[in-house]
Parts: C-alpha cells; structure tokens; sequence
C-alpha cells in the first residue's frame, strides 16, 4: 500500500532508478509469527538486493 | 509568473472539470489562479522566496505556490499573511509534517489564530467557529489543505495514507475568542499555532456548575482506548476548546490556564488494566518507568506534562466545548504573523 507513496517521493527527488524493499502491510495486529514472517521477508529481498549490487 | 500558465475555457465548469482532472483541487469549485489575481495575493512579495521543502514529496514551498493555492481556496489577500505564517510553522521539525501528511491517522493540521490582525480580515472565534459559514476561517483552512495536497503530494492513496481521511481536511481553521476569554490569549500578539489533530470531539454538559463539574466531563472526553494520545506517549498532545460558557464555570471558581493544564493532565487518565484491551497497547514508546508499572488500577499519564494541555476559549453561547487529541507523532507549532 505504501509503496505508491515510496515511488512517489522517490520519483519527486529523482532517484526512480532506487530498489525498493516491501514490507507487507499491516504491521499493526499481527501476532509474532506474522511479524517474524515480515522480518523474514525483509532479510530475503535485502539479501537479494546487496548480492545484485555486488 | 514562473509556473506554467493552462489555457482553459472561461467558464466555471470547465475549470473545476480541469483541475479535477489533473489531480490539483480538493473536489470543489476554485478561484481560478490567472496571473493577475496570484500577484494580488502575493501583495508584492517576492514570489520566489522559498519556505522549504514540503513533504512527502518535497516539493519547494515557494510564495508563488503558496500564493495560487491560496487563490484557488478563494482567500482574499489580506489573508495570505496567515496563510504563509502557518506554512511556516508546519515546515518546522518539530511539527513532522510528513508523519502528519502520510499517515493512516485522520490528522489535520488545526490553525489557530490569535491577535487583533486575524479579528480584523474576519477569522472567527465566535459562534460556530469550525463552521461552516466563515469565510475567512473556511478558505485560510482550505488553502492550507490545498497547499498540503498540490506543493506536498498530499493526494488521497498515494502521499496522504489516511484510512478514512476526515472533514477537518477540507478546511480547519479557527481563531481564540479572545473577547469572551476569562484568562490571556493561548500565544500573545498576531500569532498562527497549527497542531495535528483529529477533528474536534464534543464535550456536551449542561448540568455541570463548577469546574470540577466541567473540567471532569472534559478529561473524560479527552481520553478514549482508540485514542493515539498517550501510545506515543513523547510527542501526546491535548487541545482544550473551551466554549465561553464552560470557560466562565471554571474560572468563576478561580482557576487559572495553568489549573486546567493541570487538572486535565491529572484527570484524562484510563487505568492501566483498561489500557491493556486494545488501542494501541504493546506497540507504545512509553519510558520506562511507566512500562514497569504492573498495577491494572496504575493511571499512567497520557500525555508528558501539563504544558502539552493546550487551553483555548473558541465558540458562543451553549454548553459546549471539544477536545482535540492530537495524532502524537507530531508537536504544535506557533509563528508570529508578519504584516
């Protein structure tokens, strides 16, 4: 959901060409497991991403 | 005029179909901004002047874009002053403007208008204050949303995440009776507070005859398990919109701005048991003293201190007055108006 807002602010400093990492929403609510699947999520694209950069 | 001039037909519905098109007015009818009517806006200034950066997308807040929302809102000149005065207040720090433009909370920056200058172009502090009716208070609101959605990004979805939005949206603005008030104006001289709340709650007693009486509806009123005051507990913040009548009870019985600040921070309290039900309970940033309370009757206070109660006198004759919670991740602001 936010990352139109991402996009949009990104766009609007002129760095379209930034990766971007999506955290699904909500964080709010969930149980830890669904928190911890989110951090999981996370390290996975981060991972992805470092090793595409390198 | 730096920006680009649009070429349109010369009638109010094409412009309005236009401008709802591009995505630049807030669904209603605007003051088209032509060229000679931004330059009486601006009353000479030097359209170029930038205020800042707006987020969320960071857009420069010069007067001229200031100057054509302001239009666009339907402001007559002699407004502007405010409408500039109260930009820069929300470009401060302390304010976060962009957790108050992006978040899911219904926020809306609140401008309040203090001093003789706001009195004279007609900014109401009387009966029915937050409308409709005002010009003045109905457009100054209405730019400052306008300035919020086309300078910063603030568009329904994509910059402003808001989950409902809110009226207080549209327009809010209002000034301090400051006739009917019992003590000193909220901020002395010709001054502009903006603060991020939600629209205003009411507080309806007709049976109170004392300031306990009052202001115990009040702090009842004030503090709800759905509120965000008091989660984030460091930037919790009150306004207190005291109708004249209510103000006259409690001050009849000697209490000054600073008791109420006191008494409300004291009394809007839930215990610690009922916190725990839900709100945002597990996910506040409460220091840690209050995190080692482990009394369920403990009432922890919901906002820092007495100084974050803001107390105004707003509004005519009636036994009302509203609470504005604010959305606690952002704090008033005030800014002398410069004439």
């Amino acid at each position: 959901m936010f990352q139109r807002l991402a996009v949009g602010e990104m766009t609007s400093l002129g760095i379209t060409g930034m990766p971007l990492l999506l955290v699904d929403h909500p964080l709010g609510g969930e149980r830890a497991e669904g928190v911890s699947r989110r951090a999981v999520q996370a390290v996975e694209q981060l991972t992805g991403l470092i090793g595409h950069q390198a | 005029m730096s920006t680009d001039v649009l070429e349109l037909q010369d009638s109010p519905e094409a412009v309005l179909a236009e401008f709802c098109k591009r995505e630049w007015c807030d669904g209603l009818p605007i003051v088209p901004p032509t060229e000679d009517r931004v330059q009486a806006m601006l009353g000479g200034r030097d359209g170029g002047t930038v205020l800042g950066a707006m987020p969320p997308l960071w857009r420069q807040a010069s007067l001229e874009k200031l100057a054509v929302n302001a239009v666009m809102a339907g402001c007559e000149p002699s407004y502007f002053p405010i409408v500039v005065a109260a930009v820069e207040a929300m470009l401060d720090p302390i304010f976060n403007l962009y957790g108050v433009q992006a978040t899911t909370h219904p926020v809306a920056p609140l401008v309040v208008v203090n001093g003789p200058y706001g009195r004279s172009i007609g900014v109401h502090g009387g009966q029915g204050c937050f409308g409709p009716g005002f010009r003045a208070n109905a457009t100054i609101g209405r730019a400052i949303r306008l300035i919020l959605m086309n300078v910063g990004g603030a568009w329904p979805g994509r910059g402003d995440m808001a989950t409902q939005g809110s009226p207080a949206k549209y327009s809010y603005c209002i000034a301090e009776n400051e006739e009917l008030s019992p003590w000193e104006p909220l901020r002395a001289g010709d001054t502009v507070t903006v603060y991020g709340g939600e629209p205003p709650h009411n507080v309806n007693d007709h049976v109170a005859t004392t300031a306990a009486m009052v202001l115990t509806t009040v702090a009842d009123t004030a503090i709800t398990l759905g509120s965000n005051v008091g989660a984030y507990f460091s930037q919790a913040q009150l306004m207190i919109v005291l109708g004249p009548e209510h103000a006259k009870t409690v001050a009849g019985d000697g209490l000054s701005r600073e008791d109420v600040q006191r008494f409300i921070y004291e009394n809007a309290r839930l215990t610690l048991g009922k916190l725990k039900l839900g709100g945002m309970h597990g996910m506040h940033d409460w220091p840690a003293w209050m995190n080692a309370l482990r009394d369920d009757a403990a009432l922890p206070p919901r906002v820092p201190s007495p100084d974050d109660v803001f107390v105004l006198v707003a509004g005519g004759s009636g036994k009302h007055s509203a609470v504005v919670p604010n959305c606690t991740f952002s704090r008033a602001v005030s800014r002398p108006i410069a004439l």
